[in-house]
């Protein structure tokens, strides 16, 4: 069972903030085939991550196809992150709350590293929380962008929308 | 009435006693040296030893980047390059593991046999352990 007391818990280890939140839920296996950012876009067939404009796409590991979309620049950072999803057509925006008829992602960095994305759920009974595919391991959803701030992903430092009619 | 003592005799001479007591080979009770034996005992150490250090550099790879989002990070890591830094003799232990348990550590052996088991990145990690894990048992791990 994927949303069992083990998993949680090696989870909240993790991430202690999740501790107490009602959202929090595993809610798909671990996976390599996509990341966080890739999941932020709607991705699940590519793991997103900087790479050399020559590498693009990589095959070398096995279990994952790797690319960082659109020609940008090789950078693991919030300006290259927002430069992505302003491809995808989202606009930065001011904070993390449920609009309705906007998809939102929020992004994290440490330091000047961008190290996660998240993304608001905007349809169904689930709408207006958040969920993650964090790195390598599971899919949780959570009730708001800030309680998987801890000391490895840093802090939420931008939000993005994105319309859907 | 004369008094009779009975003094020691003079002029004895108490010589030491020696004792020898001979035994031929076939009753040695020495134990005798197996160098066999020993160098399985070597081997044996050498194998409880590496698969503890295989086993805590995995501990601590997982610990520090379960929920890494960048996979250069995630094979850059220090104990990950100890892992592959044992070459051939991870392999038997990263397929242990993988078969107890399929991860990313299956790149481990990407890195050291320079292969791939896969050619589309859409398998799942599951997918491709088990294929490691066959290719292992029908002795195929050095010719893949």
């Amino acid at each position: 069972m994927i949303n069992s007391e083990l998993n949680r818990n090696k989870i909240i280890k993790a991430f202690p903030k999740l501790n107490g939140d009602k959202s929090f839920k595993i809610v798909d296996k671990a996976s390599s085939n996509y990341n966080c950012i890739a999941w932020a876009a709607n991705v699940t067939t590519c793991w997103w991550q900087s790479l050399a404009l020559d590498k693009r796409p990589t095959f070398g590991l096995d279990g994952v196809k790797y690319d960082w979309p659109f020609d940008v620049e090789d950078e693991f950072s919030i300006r290259v992150l927002v430069e992505i999803f302003t491809h995808l057509g989202y606009v930065v925006c001011e904070d993390g709350e449920y609009e309705d008829g906007f998809k939102k992602v929020a992004f994290y960095a440490k330091d000047i590293l961008a190290t996660h994305a998240a993304r608001q759920l905007s349809t169904g009974k689930n709408k207006g929380i958040w969920s993650s595919k964090l790195g390598t391991s599971f899919l949780i959803y959570h009730g708001t962008p800030y309680n998987i701030e801890n000391e490895r992903y840093g802090n939420v430092v931008a939000f993005m929308k994105k319309t859907m009619r | 009435m004369p008094i009779i003592i009975d003094l020691p005799p003079q002029n004895i001479k108490v010589e030491n006693t020696k004792i020898e007591h001979y035994v031929n080979d076939e009753q040695l009770d020495t134990p005798k040296i197996d160098y066999g034996t020993l160098k399985l005992d070597k081997d044996l150490f050498e194998n409880i030893y590496l698969k503890d250090k295989f086993s805590s550099l995995v501990d601590l790879w997982e610990q520090n980047t379960a929920f890494e989002s960048s996979i250069s990070n995630i094979i850059e890591n220090d104990n990950f390059k100890k892992i592959v830094e044992l070459k051939n003799k991870a392999i038997p232990l990263i397929i242990d593991e993988i078969d107890r348990e399929p991860s990313v550590l299956v790149w481990a052996l990407n890195i050291i046999t320079g292969k791939s088991l896969s050619s589309n990145g859409r398998e799942t990690i599951e997918e491709v352990c088990k294929k490691w894990v066959r290719a292992y048992h029908n002795g195929r791990i050095q010719n893949v």
